[in-house]
């Protein structure tokens, strides 16, 4: 598993995305909130936290994370999603041979939180990253998801004199939480 | 009869020869798209079992294409995705329009889209009181000056910040002149963001339609796209017919191989999977998908078996980078929505191969295209055909305009050329006055200077061979 993990950090990281491991969630969490208190995420309008809720705080309750950092917020709308400084939404598979996150984004709010915000950060269960495209194939049925994303790196554009430029349109950032005992959860 | 030669391609690539800074641009873009290429691919015999794969891909779709069409409706149907095929542009343009309106809507984004280039939708739009706003980064640089692209991967290529810098602080309101391209882009970011927010409808190309599934993939880097298929409550994809794929394990090598031949990434930032539209219990996201299938000529190409590999095309744009002609004229010299090597066979067959004579003569063939195509689509072959094409009008030829591209003083020269062979009185008149006039031919004569304008005049012996057989006593035997 270390193996395929770190495989996965060397990539994404090769495309600007920042991945942090942790044993329990408790600890992802902890670093969660730390994170978006750095960032600067309060109830001041146009600096709060949009949170997508998955199987992640089962147990925790978002109450704990609203209590430990206000300006959090479990409500996802497109206008919130339009002005909120950082998106958390719970990725389903990752790619370590080309550090990509994959999500059923069919619930559309995944998708605004992943995409509006100049932050995103993804929470995934270590046990999720498989070694390439047709081991995530296999394991989704995409003729009944109807919007399936990939993501590798925060959003780019090449178009001005080829100069990369990160954060066109989607994020700018992109934190990936990694966490090993997320399956017992998720299973 | 004869077709109106009005587009001159080597004019107007002779003009872009003439501007150094549109060469130094495309020099520049090229030859780092050429390197971040070659990066992906290390391994030569890697990266030909690839292109073996994708070609086989290709090649298989197009085989079934009818049957995989057929399938591909009936599957999006069932998704809930809406198909409409459209025979023309202009059908393609009416049917967009009258979706739009059935639902009232004033303004539409748009992630990038060749097709919709080719349908010249923005204008049409425009005419008709709809606000088409270009999403994609380099797209709307160009909709800001009105320009078409210039690459099919990267629209604004021939442009350098110092030109965007100088535009972005004309046209963009409040803008600040910064040369500083992060700035240059969170700019555009913030004009579009709004537009994003407020657009009634969105719309988007696809890269591959897979049959079994009802699935469209979407491939892009900026995230645009995503907003165009979601943000808005109605989603529009556009593709040509020729998009289908038959199952989701082929769309596997051809996203790897497309993304590495286009700007040399692994994978690109985003790749979507759309197989329909939000569920009854959603509360946000498109409630309608559309999906329009452009044929414009397409069917005609496919009819012809040589031809039909032009169809095998998954727009990366790599012939176009690595082509010795593009790389120094640029894009917008072809005046095509297609430009490089693929607009040139491209091009013609939707066009007619008489009005486009120009593009199919615009090339050295050194092959250079058909040696990187990731589907080893044969460019320059395809090339040579056209050529015979543009001035022969063969019966069982499918071509549009074929032999529209033969001139009236091509005719003639040829047929007096036979008159004088067949009679040796006349041939043994003509080569006499060859050999002892043709030192002082007139070059600058209208037929002779089209000749002599990229050659080296020829300079005829002072006597014939037969003459000097004659003289020197040969005889045939
Ligand atoms: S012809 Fe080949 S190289 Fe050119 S754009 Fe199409 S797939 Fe790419």
């Amino acid at each position: 598993m270390t193996a395929t993990f770190e495989a996965f950090q060397t990539r994404a990281a090769a495309v600007s995305a920042e991945v942090h491991r942790f044993a329990t969630r408790h600890e992802g969490l902890a670093f969660i909130e730390c994170f978006l208190r750095e960032v600067g995420v309060s109830e001041a309008p146009g600096s709060g936290a949009l949170w997508v809720d998955g199987s992640f705080l089962e147990g925790i309750g978002s109450a704990h994370v609203t209590s430990q950092v206000p300006g959090v917020s479990f409500e996802v709308t497109r206008e919130a999603a339009a002005v909120a400084k950082v998106g958390i939404s719970q990725l389903d598979w990752a790619i370590a041979g080309t550090g990509t996150l994959v999500q059923d984004a069919t619930a559309v709010e995944k998708r605004l939180v992943s995409t509006l915000p100049p932050i995103h950060l993804a929470v995934l269960g270590t046990e999720r990253i498989l070694a390439d495209f047709n081991s995530v194939l296999q394991r989704l049925q995409p003729e009944q998801i109807n919007y399936i994303a990939f993501i590798t790196g925060p959003s780019r554009t090449a178009d001005i004199e080829r100069v990369l430029t990160i954060g066109v349109h989607g994020p700018e950032r992109l934190i990936v939480v990694v966490v090993d005992d997320f399956e017992k959860v998720t299973a | 009869m004869h077709a109106e030669r009005e587009i001159l391609f080597r004019e107007s690539a002779a003009a872009a020869l003439l501007d150094p800074q549109l060469r130094a641009n495309f020099r520049r873009a090229m030859d780092g798209l050429i390197s971040k290429r070659q990066a992906q691919f290390p391994d030569p015999r890697d990266l030909q079992e690839l292109r073996d794969l994708s070609t086989a891909i290709r090649s298989r779709s197009l085989l079934r294409l009818p049957e995989l069409l057929e399938q591909l409706e009936a599957s999006c149907t069932k998704n809930g995705i809406q198909v409409h095929w459209a025979e023309t542009c202009e059908q393609a343009n009416e049917l967009i329009l009258g979706l739009l309106r059935a639902r009232g809507a004033k303004t539409l984004v748009k992630g990038k889209s060749m097709v919709s280039e080719e349908m010249h939708l923005n204008a049409f739009l425009e005419a008709n009181g709809v606000e088409a706003i270009e999403s994609d980064l380099g797209e709307y640089i160009i909709q800001l000056d009105g320009e078409t692209p210039s690459h099919i991967i990267m629209p604004a290529i021939h442009k350098n910040k110092d030109q965007i810098a100088r535009q972005f602080s004309q046209k963009i309101k409040d803008a600040q002149y910064t040369e500083d391209v992060d700035e240059l882009t969170a700019m555009a970011r913030k004009v579009l963001r709004q537009k994003f927010l407020e657009a009634d409808a969105g719309l988007s190309g696809v890269n591959f339609a897979v049959a079994e599934t009802g699935t469209l993939c979407l491939v892009e880097n900026e995230g645009n796209g995503r907003m165009s298929t979601h943000v808005p409550p109605l989603h529009i994809a556009v593709m040509g017919l020729e998009k289908v794929v038959a199952d989701l394990e082929s769309v596997a090598p051809l996203y790897a191989i497309l993304t590495r031949s286009a700007t040399g990434q692994a994978v690109s930032t985003y790749f979507n999977l759309i197989t329909g539209p939000r569920g009854t219990d959603e509360k946000d996201g498109p409630q309608e998908v559309h999906l329009v299938i452009l044929d414009n000529g397409r069917s005609r190409i496919y009819a012809d078996p040589e031809l039909r590999a032009t169809l095998r095309c998954i727009r990366c744009g790599a012939c176009m980078n690595h082509c010795p002609v593009y790389t120094r004229v640029g894009g917008h010299a072809y005046e095509a929505v297609y430009p490089g090597p693929i607009g040139k066979i491209l091009t013609p067959q939707m066009e007619g191969v008489g009005v486009r004579h120009d593009l199919v003569h615009g090339s050295s063939l050194c092959g250079a295209c058909g040696e990187v195509c990731p589907v080893e689509i044969p460019i320059p072959e395809i090339l040579v055909r056209l050529r015979r094409e543009a001035t022969h009008s063969d019966p069982n030829s499918q071509v549009a305009g074929k032999g529209t591209g033969r001139l009236a003083s091509e005719d003639w020269t040829w047929r007096l050329w036979a008159a004088v062979l067949k009679r040796p009185t006349l041939y043994r008149l003509a080569t006499w006055f060859a050999t002892r006039l043709g030192g002082a031919l007139p070059v600058g004569a209208p037929l002779l200077r089209e000749w002599t304008r990229t050659r080296t005049q020829p300079v005829p012996a002072r006597r014939s061979l037969s003459e000097r057989m004659r003289a020197e006593g040969g005889s045939h035997d």
